[in-house]
């Protein structure tokens, strides 16, 4: 493919896909230039912010496509170096942590969903191990005495996706990128001064503003089908956001790995914040967190760690997965010059560096990588449509 | 699925077939459509209070509408009387249906119904216009009230929702069956195909099941399998069983068919 020097790659949408496109294009020698609608000073409704940053292809394979799955051990692999390079380049700490996930069940029931879920894992070949009360309570003191066994995904990792974000916008811009705050783009459509480039539209700071582009990636999130209108998209890229709740507590550390339950997850950091999550609601866009939603995640993070009681309540956020109608991603170029890189739903964290590093192959050489094949959108066309 | 002359009224709607299905708790968009689709579902259930109504994109009635199923909204999530009343008021508006399944819970864990306080919130809806279906227990008692004040169809659990035990008193539901003058769908306590041929058999009209789908490893494939135990539960029921004996009497088809003539 011929670099064309009409203009810079954009990309829209600052969030953790879109920042993580950015910078394997600067380290393959281009300058994107990111539009991120959130203003500056400002902290976005989005789901990079309120994510916990579970990189736990295991946990879940239960109910996850096959095609996710894949993509997601294919990215756990790729991501000590990925957060390796970019702490390098920024000179900050991503919070990257391998210390397993502990799932846990307080009964009968939920130790069958647990034999359940090591089943579905068992048929992607995943490594879990299945535990009893006292290793349980041994691995982790802290988890309720009533826990009646459990299950151990030594593989998973976490990252702390806000300083993930914060430090992959360093290293973009140190790398010769730009990023622009407060960039709303509502349109992308053929340029008109160029035949094969693309003039991206929108308001900035409250004023009409284009940008002519060489090639856009789109990485825009939830809003990506109500906010921008795509002269050119294809049928099947239609994402609806699919909102979560998330309480953030702060004190001393209480456990070393993410616990889970069928009901929630709990993910601890080294500076002591624990993160507790999520609901899942089809609310549109509204953005306000429920004082049913977070009464639930501390009544389940009460019954799986008593020790949460004492601790400090720091925040509660609302964010929104944005989600394709058959839960994956779409990964692809959509027209010369035109790529897509949403619908990450409830794994934009875990695929980052794989989408990242194989949009931006896709970019530079031209050719799709064969690990793409899944994402393509045209798997919407040929089954006839009609999402 | 059934034949055409097997129809039967609930409500404002005429269904074929015996089948209902509720949209919650599915993996994926697309699982949930695939599998309303392999269940051959015509009438389906929709939580108003926790599937917002005025969802910009994909909204999940417009798209249910556009596929041609018939909603039917209930109102799960709802604590007081006062809260079913006000989400009932909200998806006729949203929706253009008298139609509501009506929940009035006692207890979070078990989900058991509050029969008091749903006999009364009964009466008050169906005052106000509603075809109320309301998820009861299994006590005939119980059933004959709601049908009394006035209720579209009564809906005995077979068992606690969410649990897949099946049909845990069939003589219970036998007798609401029998007694019943509007139609009985056992709703709640359905996990595989078995239960709800069984159901059927037992003389349901119809079966409300959510879990036995949303729940099974492969949703799609257990919602062809649960459209089939309704046409064989449904046409078995209609065939008339043989008698069960036990077997040291000697089997003799004229006796049947005397005993038969006597009753």
């Amino acid at each position: 493919m011929i670099r064309r020097d009409a203009g810079p790659t954009v990309v829209v949408g600052g969030g953790i896909i879109g920042l993580s496109i950015a910078y394997e294009l600067v380290r393959r020698g281009r300058t994107p230039v990111v539009l991120d609608a959130t203003p500056r000073g400002e902290t976005g409704e989005t789901a990079t912010r309120v994510a916990a940053g579970m990189l736990a292809p295991a946990s879940e394979a239960d109910d996850e496509p096959a095609a996710v799955v894949a993509l997601g051990r294919d990215s756990l692999a790729r991501y000590p170096a990925f957060v390796g390079a970019v702490e390098r380049d920024s000179e900050r700490s991503c919070g990257y942590r391998d210390d397993g996930t502990l799932w846990i069940a307080v009964n009968r029931d939920e130790d069958a969903e647990l034999e359940r879920l090591m089943r579905a894992q068992a048929r992607h070949g995943l490594d879990v191990r299945k535990l009893d009360a006292a290793a349980v309570r041994d691995l982790e003191p802290h988890v309720t005495p009533r826990a009646v066994g459990g299950m151990l995904a030594p593989g998973d990792h976490s990252v702390d996706p806000r300083r993930l974000a914060e430090a992959l916008a360093l290293a973009v811009r140190r790398g010769g990128g730009t990023i622009h705050a407060g960039w709303c783009v509502d349109r992308i459509e053929p340029s008109p001064v160029d035949d094969a480039g693309w003039r991206v539209g929108g308001t900035e700071g409250g004023w009409r503003n284009s940008v002519d582009a060489a090639e856009v990636v789109v990485a825009a999130g939830a809003r990506v089908t109500a906010a921008i209108e795509w002269i050119g998209a294809s049928p099947g890229c239609e994402v609806r956001p699919v909102r979560g709740e998330v309480v953030r507590l702060r004190g001393a550390p209480l456990v070393e790995r993410s616990i889970r339950t069928p009901r929630i997850y709990l993910v601890p950091r080294t500076d002591g914040e624990l993160v507790i999550g999520a609901t899942t609601e089809e609310r549109g866009f509204d953005a306000d967190p429920t004082a049913g939603g977070t009464m639930d995640l501390l009544r389940h993070a009460f019954v799986a760690v008593p020790g949460v009681y004492d601790l400090v309540f720091a925040e509660v956020s609302a964010g929104w997965r944005p989600a394709t109608v058959d839960h994956i991603p779409v990964i692809d170029r959509l027209a010369p010059g035109l790529f897509a890189a949403i619908g990450h739903y409830r794994n934009g964290i875990l695929l980052a560096p794989a989408t990242a590093q194989l949009l931006a192959e896709f970019v530079v050489g031209g050719e799709r990588p064969p690990a793409l094949e899944r994402f393509a959108v045209d798997r919407f066309r040929s089954e006839g449509g009609n999402p | 699925m059934t034949t055409n002359d097997d129809r039967w009224t609930l409500g404002e709607h005429e269904l074929t077939g015996r089948l209902l299905v509720g949209t919650a708790n599915f993996p994926t968009r697309q699982t949930l459509l695939d599998a309303l689709d392999a269940a051959g579902a015509e009438l389906v259930t929709v939580s108003v209070k926790k599937v917002g109504v005025d969802v910009e994109i994909d909204s999940l009635y417009d798209v249910l509408t556009a596929r041609g199923y018939k909603l039917m909204p209930n109102t799960a999530g709802c604590y007081t009387v006062r809260d079913a009343e006000r989400v009932a008021d909200a998806s006729a508006e949203a929706l253009g249906t008298k139609l509501i399944k009506l929940e009035v819970i006692a207890d979070e864990d078990t989900l058991l119904p509050d029969t008091d306080r749903l006999v009364a919130a009964c009466d008050a809806l169906v005052k106000k216009g509603f075809d109320v279906l309301p998820y009861t227990n299994d006590d005939p008692v119980v059933a004959q009230k709601l049908e009394d004040v006035g209720c579209a169809a009564v809906m005995p659990l077979g068992a606690p929702i969410g649990s897949g035990l099946g049909i845990a008193n069939p003589l219970n539901i036998r007798l609401i069956v029998e007694r019943a003058r509007v139609p009985v769908i056992l709703d709640a306590g359905v996990g595989t195909a078995s239960d709800l041929a069984r159901a059927l058999e037992l003389g349901c009209d119809a079966v409300l099941l959510s879990s036995a789908i949303s729940r099974a490893d492969d949703p799609v494939r257990m919602a062809g399998a649960l459209r089939h135990a309704a046409i064989a539960g449904r046409e078995a029921y209609r065939a008339g069983r043989m008698p069960m004996r036990r077997f040291e009497q000697r089997y003799s088809w004229l006796e049947d068919r005397a005993r038969r003539e006597r009753e």
